[in-house]
């Protein structure tokens, strides 16, 4: 079969969102798909397109029991075993990503690891912050074991606009509010640290946040705008 | 909450950050939908959960692939449901045989707003109509049947009694007309 012919292409790729491929030539062409941003070019259009032009089924609420059991299953399954590798493992653009991702942190981890060796001991919590729309890591935020101050690193540099910086927030766990850490840099390989006040610490642990936002009339209360990044605590046991 | 693409994309965002309260609610905005999606297909609540259920596990596990450049969150969830339905019901046979009333499976179709953009939707509404309706009557069944019941070729043609050859030719007329219509409305 050439899979280089447009319009062989173009069926295949209607054929697969509309379920009537064969098992066998599903997977055959979901192994092109990594390789091939055209065709999942195509696959995109038809995904957008079909379900406008036939319908889609009414809405139904699963039973409660689903999501009882996929909590149980899918976390108490991530707290013992590594998850579970999907077939072709290797072909899977996410698996590459994830696997940049791990690895930048880890060497980021190491590299605080020895900055702070000097002065302090190995931290205790790390993080990356990553833009929620393209999940780029920005700058990974290290914590000492007591909470009582952050280390910040940015990754890459960052365009901010005159008058505006970017503030670290913290969401704490079961908390809708949001409060402000600091303010952290934005040029690439520049640090900081961040002293945490004693009555903020117990509630550092949650998901943090930075915004993009003005800060020539003095700190927020809370943000102005939707925060752009995001990341979790990961606690670092050597 | 809604669940507009912007607030689902941001949920998936931090879903592939391992973020559990995201994951939770992305669970509880979108299955709905899913469920219906599942349920169209398999047409057994007790099967549909099961689906349910291994599709969110896939979504957790592959957050990090979505491209919001490329689909709309719920399409590529949807996509999901989908594959995993049709696959469950070609692993178990839990096909139901009688034939259907495939106009009654459209009709039952969700026209209401869906967290697509609704503004689109009713622009592009008359003209995707138009096209689904130039596609020649056994050609669109044949397109329906797939997409409601996620049929093979080989199903279609025993289920419409028509020979092999001619089924596939049926769905690859009608997408290619589909495509070329689509892209003019």
């Amino acid at each position: 079969m050439n899979y280089r012919d447009p319009q062989l292409c173009e069926l295949l790729a209607g054929q697969y969102v509309l379920g009537t491929l064969s098992a066998r030539a599903r997977r055959r062409f979901e192994g092109l798909l990594p390789g091939r941003p055209d065709l999942r070019r195509q696959v995109a259009a038809w995904e957008h397109r079909l379900p406008e032009v036939l319908g889609q089924a009414p809405a139904e609420e699963p039973p409660a029991a689903v999501w009882n059991s996929l909590n149980r299953r899918l976390f108490a399954e991530a707290a013992t075993t590594p998850a579970s590798a999907p077939r072709g493992l290797f072909e899977r653009l996410g698996f590459w990503r994830g696997w940049a991702f791990t690895s930048s942190l880890l060497a980021s981890v190491f590299a605080l690891a020895l900055l702070l060796g000097r002065e302090t001991e190995i931290p205790g919590y790390v993080t990356t912050l990553a833009s929620m729309k393209t999940r780029t890591p920005m700058w990974v935020v290290s914590a000492s074991p007591e909470m009582d101050r952050l280390y910040v690193r940015a990754l890459l540099p960052m365009d901010v606009p005159h008058e505006n910086g970017c503030l670290l927030w913290i969401k704490p766990e079961g908390s809708d509010q949001y409060y402000l850490l600091g303010s952290i840099p934005e040029h690439d390989g520049a640090d900081k640290m961040l002293k945490i006040d004693r009555k903020m610490r117990p509630m550092l642990k949650g998901e943090l946040y930075v915004t993009v936002e003005p800060v020539a009339k003095g700190m927020p209360e809370k943000p102005a705008v939707a925060p752009s990044f995001a990341g979790n605590w990961v606690p670092i046991k050597i | 909450m809604s669940s507009t693409p912007e607030v689902l994309g941001d949920l998936l965002a931090r879903c592939a950050l391992a973020d559990r309260a995201a994951f939770e609610k992305l669970y509880r905005l979108s299955s709905p939908q899913l469920f219906g999606i599942v349920l169209r297909i398999v047409r057994d609540r007790d099967i549909a959960a099961d689906v349910l259920q291994e599709t969110y596990v896939k979504i957790w596990h592959r957050a990090g692939d979505f491209r919001a450049d490329l689909a709309t969150p719920i399409t590529w969830m949807g996509s999901i449901a989908r594959n995993q339905a049709i696959d469950t019901l070609r692993r178990a046979e839990h096909r139901i045989t009688q034939a259907d009333d495939v106009d009654e499976m459209y009709d039952l179709a969700d026209d209401s707003e869906g967290p697509q953009d609704a503004a689109a939707r009713e622009r592009d509404a008359a003209a995707l109509h138009r096209c689904l309706e130039e596609l020649q009557g056994a050609q669109r069944t044949a397109v329906r049947l797939a997409w409601f019941r996620g049929m093979t070729h080989e199903e279609l043609a025993e289920h419409l009694d028509t020979p092999l050859g001619t089924v596939k030719s049926w769905l690859r007329r009608g997408l290619l007309r589909l495509k070329t219509c689509l892209e003019g409305a």
